[in-house]
């Protein structure tokens, strides 16, 4: 009785506020840990970047790319197991949060969400992408990933006697957001130059004054801009099957409202149309939760962890969270504005 | 015929006294002779002989491998530790000794057993490691490093002259890092070690407040050297650099012991050729003498002189590179184009607005 109660009382709670403050918190960390002797790990599975002074871990994007700067031959000897390593490392992480540490933990993620906070409160109108575009776009992830691999081996290997300069040594770092705007929240602007090297360092570092340029930008205009284009993202993906944390869909509950298609951020539309999958977690969701909170059916999305049931949608629930809301205020919240809808015809 | 004689003595006297004085240092560009067969690391400024690094290059190690069971049958040494040395274990890192304070010209030199010399090489955890002097053509210690972090080797040579003894320290100050090890402790500058029971007399490199892993000294960045004599600091001592192109300064240690040096840029290159991962090598040369009757090998002195001297590299100035006024020019530009881009394509999808009109007498 005790326990339904208690499961009851989850199954009604605000998990986007509980986030928004996890979020917080997480951004502290991440940022300025380090200065407080925090130190958890350098493969991590967010842009915990080590480029800023305070931070305390790295992230795994930049393990392997170093890792990979190998000859064929050493990566199938020791060299190959260090890789091994540190892909376990990661996996141990990621297994338990899945694609939440984008949604709860990551510092670009927060980030993005405090630009859509500013936007909303500027008033200023958001965008989506048609589905068209949606599809086309969202294999660039996976394009970057292939690249922040093949680029690093290619620097030792050279493929099809194509000599890739050493200027391109971790590649992704070169253009990630992450490593010139993060380290301005210490007070470091130190990653904000274009190196006059040679001509690779010169376009390396000016597509990363550009990505960063488009990240705030596109922030600005579209939630979770960058991440739809990240390829923590995918990476993520590939193991996201394996990973305790789930989110859940019976099919035969759902009604096809639309309601979680509205309110996700990244607009994934296999939410709502998707009757057929149990396992719903699309490459591009962030296990953000917003969409089992604005389920109206019992049971229909479900998150869990190792199988045990922590946060079920509840028709309850969803009018616990949207009570106070008149239901013109909460269609509106909701309701992708008349553009967006203009956009998606 | 006395007065030959005279000057022939005397000048055998300088000659000893500017001999017990010639700087002796330790060294990690080799000769170049041995230039080919060196690989070194630009980053961490360590050299290795590349027979003697931990090679796992499939192809050469099976090369190595054939070349060692030739090079075994023929000298009949033991093939399983030419197997060992060939097929990986830890690198070994060298350091020549080399004679002068001209970094250019400095002979590459060797110890002969008359020499009174000692070698010692410390962990980061001060635990004495083993150093090798190999001796051939040209002198080199050769060590390996195995725990993260800096070692110190150290050549401490005495030779008494008149009634000083001179006692040179040769010491070199290497960092062992790998990124593959992670850097947790990139906030921690590592701590720099001394050894009052190596020597009375050293010279430390103060790490600077956010110091990683990966820092590296430039022309005209700060640095600052401390000057300990039995692990206390000592003021007035005579520290002098030397850079590659042949730039001295010479400045007296303060009431804490220490010196700011700023390495200048003693050379101008031609834009194309502006190399930033181009190291120039320093030397620092420390004098110290103090007065102090001591006995060596049965005999009374009255002076002990010492010579310490460590060298290391520096690169250009990353100002000379790179630059903060063209990453906002681009930043900005791009900011300013994908903003007019949004709102050029928000406008052309506006729709003109229609209202709809029903036709009544249709109904009928
Ligand atoms: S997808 Fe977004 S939240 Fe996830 S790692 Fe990338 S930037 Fe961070
Ligand atoms: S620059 Fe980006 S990819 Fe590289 S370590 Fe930092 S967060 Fe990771
Ligand atoms: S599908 Fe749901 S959990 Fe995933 S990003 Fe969208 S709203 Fe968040």
């Amino acid at each position: 009785m005790q326990k339904l109660k208690f499961k009851q009382y989850i199954d009604n709670s605000n998990v986007s506020r509980f986030r928004f403050w996890v979020q917080i918190i997480s951004f502290f960390i991440f940022v300025y840990g380090g200065y407080f002797f925090i130190e958890i790990a350098s493969r991590l599975p967010i842009f915990s970047c080590p480029y800023v002074q305070g931070s305390p871990g790295g992230c795994y994007l930049i393990g392997v790319q170093h890792e990979l700067n190998t000859s064929w031959s050493s990566l199938f000897s020791f060299r190959g197991l260090a890789i091994l390593t540190s892909l376990a490392t990661f996996l141990v992480f990621f297994i338990f949060l899945n694609k939440a540490w984008c949604g709860f933990v990551c510092p670009l993620g927060t980030l993005q969400d405090w630009i859509t906070k500013l936007r909303k409160f500027l008033g200023f109108s958001f965008t989506r992408y048609d589905e068209m575009s949606f599809k086309k776009l969202k294999v660039i992830k996976y394009m970057l990933l292939v690249l922040l691999i093949l680029i690093p081996l290619g620097i030792r290997n050279t493929f099809f006697g194509i000599p890739l300069p050493h200027g391109m040594h971790t590649p992704f770092c070169q253009i990630c957001p992450a490593r010139i705007i993060l380290p301005l929240f210490t007070g470091d602007t130190s990653q904000i130059f274009i190196d006059f090297t040679d001509t690779t360092t010169i376009i390396m570092t000016s597509l990363g004054m550009m990505v960063a340029a488009i990240f705030l930008v596109g922030s600005f205009v579209k939630k979770r801009f960058f991440c739809f284009f990240c390829p923590m993202s995918a990476l993520h993906f590939i193991f996201s099957k394996i990973s305790l944390l789930r989110m859940t869909k019976d099919g035969d509950k759902c009604t096809r409202c639309g309601n979680c298609y509205r309110v996700c951020d990244v607009g994934i539309r296999e939410i709502a149309d998707d009757v057929i999958s149990k396992n719903i977690v699309k490459d591009d969701c962030m296990l953000c939760v917003k969409c089992v909170e604005a389920c109206p059916e019992d049971d229909c999305l479900k998150i869990s962890f190792a199988g045990i049931p922590l946060f079920n949608a509840t028709q309850e629930g969803f009018f616990k969270r949207y009570s106070g809301t008149s239901l013109t205020e909460y269609i509106k919240s909701i309701e992708p504005n008349k553009e967006q809808e203009d956009e998606s015809k | 015929m006395k007065k030959t004689v005279f000057i022939l003595i005397i000048f055998s006297i300088v000659l000893t006294k500017v001999q017990a004085q010639e700087v002796i240092w330790l060294s990690n560009t080799p000769p170049d002779f041995m230039k080919k067969q060196v690989k070194s690391s630009g980053m961490h400024r360590w050299s290795a002989i590349k027979q003697d690094r931990n090679n796992n290059q499939y192809t050469n190690k099976k090369k190595n491998y054939k070349k060692s069971d030739k090079d075994s049958s023929k000298t009949g040494t033991n093939n399983k530790a030419n197997r060992r040395q060939y097929y990986g274990g830890s690198t070994k890192y060298v350091q020549w000794i080399r004679q002068g304070s001209s970094i250019k010209n400095a002979s590459y030199i060797c110890l002969d057993d008359s020499t009174d010399y000692s070698i010692t090489l410390m962990s980061p955890v001060s635990k004495k490691e083993p150093i090798e002097l190999i001796k051939g053509k040209t002198c080199y210690l050769k060590f390996e490093m195995n725990e993260e972090g800096y070692y110190n080797a150290y050549l401490i040579i005495k030779k008494p002259v008149g009634d000083t003894l001179y006692i040179n320290i040769a010491k070199t100050e290497l960092l062992n890092h790998s990124c593959r090890n992670g850097h947790h402790k990139k906030l921690e500058a590592r701590p720099v070690m001394h050894y009052p029971e190596i020597t009375d007399f050293e010279i430390i490199r103060k790490r600077h407040p956010y110091e990683d892993y990966h820092y590296f000294s430039v022309s005209g960045g700060d640095e600052k050297y401390q000057a300990l004599f039995k692990g206390k600091a000592v003021e007035g001592a005579k520290i002098t650099v030397n850079t590659q192109k042949g730039w001295r300064n010479t400045v007296l240690t303060d009431k804490n012991g220490e010196v700011d040096i700023q390495f200048i840029q003693d050379y101008f290159s031609n834009w194309q050729e502006l190399n930033r991962r181009k190291i120039h090598y320093y030397l620092l040369e420390a004098d110290y003498t103090v007065k102090q009757d001591i006995e060596y090998k049965a005999k009374p002195y009255h002076y002990i002189h010492y010579k310490f001297t460590m060298s290391d590299g520096y690169r250009p100035a990353r100002t000379m590179y790179t630059s903060m006024v063209w990453g906002l020019i681009v930043f900005l530009l791009v900011t300013i184009l994908s903003i007019s881009g949004i709102f050029i394509y928000k406008e052309r999808r506006k729709r003109p607005y229609k209202e709809l009109e029903f036709n009544e007498k249709l109904k009928d």
